[in-house]
């Protein structure tokens, strides 16, 4: 009905650009730039101004999180980072406040697609000043797990027979 | 006369107990040729009165003196000083007297008038006695202490003859510590060579460097591992020296044993963690790399079957299949980092019911096909631990991914916990049991060593995994039965900081 989400990715990697050209608009969203570093992603989008930034971490010339963060302060955005590190052994760049979900690569259709709507989703509460739910982190061999699994403090237990 | 109160060696401290004036003298006079010192006293209570009685090494008694008569003193002499010998002076019509004094305990008697050199003979005989029963004494006291430091070195000292050759050397002492460290009676061992502490592990080598160094004559030293009694094997650091007689003969070796088991232990331990250390770093940057590597052959995949679409099945089975190897491989890229790689355990308070439910709900596309319940017994007090909640539930999936392979179509995994202790304070057991074959009891030590598998599919990592990380955690992971021929994994974690 609305118009489709505007997506900008950039990744150094030749085949991962023409992937997300070709699997994104399948999944019913429109790419509006396609860059090969930080700096590119940078200028086009302060040209095309995307509703959500697909960006690979590590980068040359300057990195996703630090192109993000440039952009991010020009303009309230969506953005979801692809990283190789584990979020378990690394898990600075994904904190950062204005990165709504990470994927760890490999990645598959189904966890790109599950990522970017919880992007979104995030974006939208941390806009509207509302909670931000939990990010998500990928299991190693496949699914898609909410990070919720593992970060749980709830006070009380509904099995705890005490 | 001497006036000091410690003789020279050699000399002795005379008591002389004579009422007689002139033979008084006489004794003094000879006593005092051999530089030996004397006191001398008219009467026997004037003598109990003021004579030194510890220092006094011999006593010279008149058989009659005013106060009494030997026979009545001599049992007190003995009281008053036991160490000193009592030689009796005697007129000869009291001979039978004093011959009654020797029976009950006098050491010698001299007839009056005293010849000088059978009292010098008698008095020298006496110091030379004293002198080496004194020095017997001294030789019993430090062959006592020898034997009792000996005995309770931490160190196991193992003396034998001097017969290298087969069936000797023959082990004649063993102190206590060799008892604890072998296990083997002082008795067992008594008799025998030290090859009974010998077997298949023990360096041949090392074994036949020992015999030449100790036939040249030479101290040996070297590391060797023996066997205690049953069979267990321990590293011992030996030093063997010959000990000769005053001839330059050898007539014994004594062996210093020390057990270095617990220290090999532990370097191996160090040693090992610096490997998995030095392998963890290789295989997180491999993992790394080899991630932008699958991400790019993913990509090409899946762009691969866009483009095929459904009109070439054929084609897309073919992507289908390289679908497939390439997640094997990922996972198994990903369990090597898991089992090899250094962890940061983020621990918090975690309700680890919760986790387990949560993992079992994600292995839905193994549990339904083969239609398996999950029965749950959740009997501990409380389910909070300080864990890393991620952690364990890899832990629990790990166990549950093998319980759910292993399980028979429809039928239960039970999942048990209960309130446990670990050494260091209170803990949470998770009891996972399945219904499937069971793993021989031979196998069940290898269960958790990595690369160690009875399934036809997986990596053989999981356990491994599963054991690292409940060790980080400072907790427990076994292999136990279940009532029926299935097994039962039990998993303890420490509720509290550590």
């Amino acid at each position: 009905m609305s118009s489709p989400l505007r997506i900008a990715v950039a990744d150094d990697e030749p085949e991962l650009r023409r992937y997300f050209t070709i699997v994104l608009p399948r999944l019913g969203y429109e790419v509006v730039a396609v860059a090969e570093n930080g700096r590119e992603l940078l200028e086009q989008c302060l040209v095309t101004r995307p509703d959500l930034i697909i960006t690979d971490y590590n980068m040359p010339e300057m990195d996703g999180l630090e192109a993000t963060r440039e952009i991010a302060r020009t303009f309230a955005v969506a953005v979801m980072l692809v990283t190789g590190y584990d979020d378990r052994l690394s898990p600075k760049a994904g904190e950062a406040e204005h990165v709504h979900a990470q994927v760890t690569k490999p990645f598959k259709m189904a966890q790109l697609a599950a990522s970017i709507t919880l992007a979104t989703e995030r974006f939208a509460d941390q806009q509207a000043g509302l909670p931000v739910g939990p990010r998500s982190t990928t299991f190693p061999g496949g699914e898609c797990l909410p990070r919720e699994f593992h970060v749980n403090r709830m006070a009380k237990d509904q099995f705890n027979r005490t | 006369m001497m006036n000091t109160l410690t003789p020279p060696a050699d000399s002795l401290y005379v008591l002389l107990i004579e009422d007689d004036a002139d033979t008084q003298a006489n004794l003094a006079d000879i006593v005092d040729l051999d530089g030996h010192y004397l006191k001398a006293y008219g009467t026997f209570s004037q003598a109990v009165a003021d004579a030194d009685w510890q220092a006094v090494s011999t006593v010279i008694l008149d058989w009659k003196l005013p106060d009494g008569s030997a026979s009545e003193f001599l049992p007190r002499l003995h009281k008053l000083a036991p160490h000193a010998p009592v030689v009796i002076v005697t007129g000869f019509p009291d001979l039978d007297g004093a011959i009654e004094a020797l029976r009950s305990g006098a050491y010698d008697y001299i007839l009056k008038p005293v010849n000088a050199d059978i009292l010098r003979a008698t008095l020298g005989r006496i110091a030379r006695q004293q002198r080496t029963e004194a020095a017997l004494r001294r030789s019993e006291q430090q062959r006592h202490l020898l034997a009792e430091a000996v005995h309770n070195l931490a160190e196991g000292v193992i003396i034998t003859d001097a017969q290298l050759d087969p069936p000797g050397p023959h082990i004649l002492f063993v102190n206590e510590a060799v008892t604890r460290i072998t296990g083997y009676e002082a008795e067992e061992l008594i008799g025998n060579s030290p090859r009974i502490l010998q077997g298949p592990a023990t360096d041949g080598k090392i074994l036949h460097r020992l015999k030449e160094t100790l036939a040249r004559g030479d101290t040996f030293t070297a590391e060797l591992i023996n066997y205690r009694k049953g069979g267990t094997p321990y590293h011992v650091e030996v030093l063997i020296s010959p000990v000769r007689n005053p001839q330059g003969q050898i007539t014994h070796y004594v062996a210093a044993h020390r057990d270095i088991t617990q220290l090999k232990q532990a370097q191996e331990k160090s040693m090992q963690a610096a490997r998995l250390a030095a392998i963890g770093q290789m295989v997180t940057g491999l993992a790394h790399e080899s991630r932008n590597a699958l991400q790019r052959s993913q990509a090409c995949l899946e762009m691969l079957a866009l483009e095929l679409g459904d009109d070439r099945k054929d084609l897309l089975d073919l992507v289908e299949r390289v679908q497939r190897a390439q997640n094997d491989l990922h996972r198994l890229y990903e369990e090597v980092r898991d089992y090899a790689a250094p962890r940061l355990l983020r621990r918090e308070v975690c309700d680890i019911a919760q986790v387990c439910r949560s993992t079992w709900s994600h292995l839905k596309q193994l549990y339904e096909p083969k239609q398996i319940r999950l029965v749950e017994q959740l009997e501990a007090s409380s389910h909070y631990c300080y864990a890393d909640a991620f952690a364990v539930g890899q832990v629990i999936r790990n166990i549950l991914e093998n319980a759910i392979a292993a399980s028979p179509s429809g039928g239960e995994i039970r999942m048990m916990t209960r309130d446990a202790t670990l050494e260091r304070g209170p803990a949470l057991e998770i009891i996972i049991a399945d219904q499937g074959e069971g793993i021989p009891a031979e196998a069940r030590p290898r269960v958790f060593e990595p690369f160690f598998t009875t399934k036809t599919k997986g990596t053989g990592l999981g356990m491994a995994i599963a054991k690292r990380i409940v060790e980080e955690h400072g907790g427990l992971i076994e292999i136990g039965d279940t009532d029926g021929p299935g097994v039962a994994f039990h998993v303890k974690l420490p509720r509290e900081e550590p």
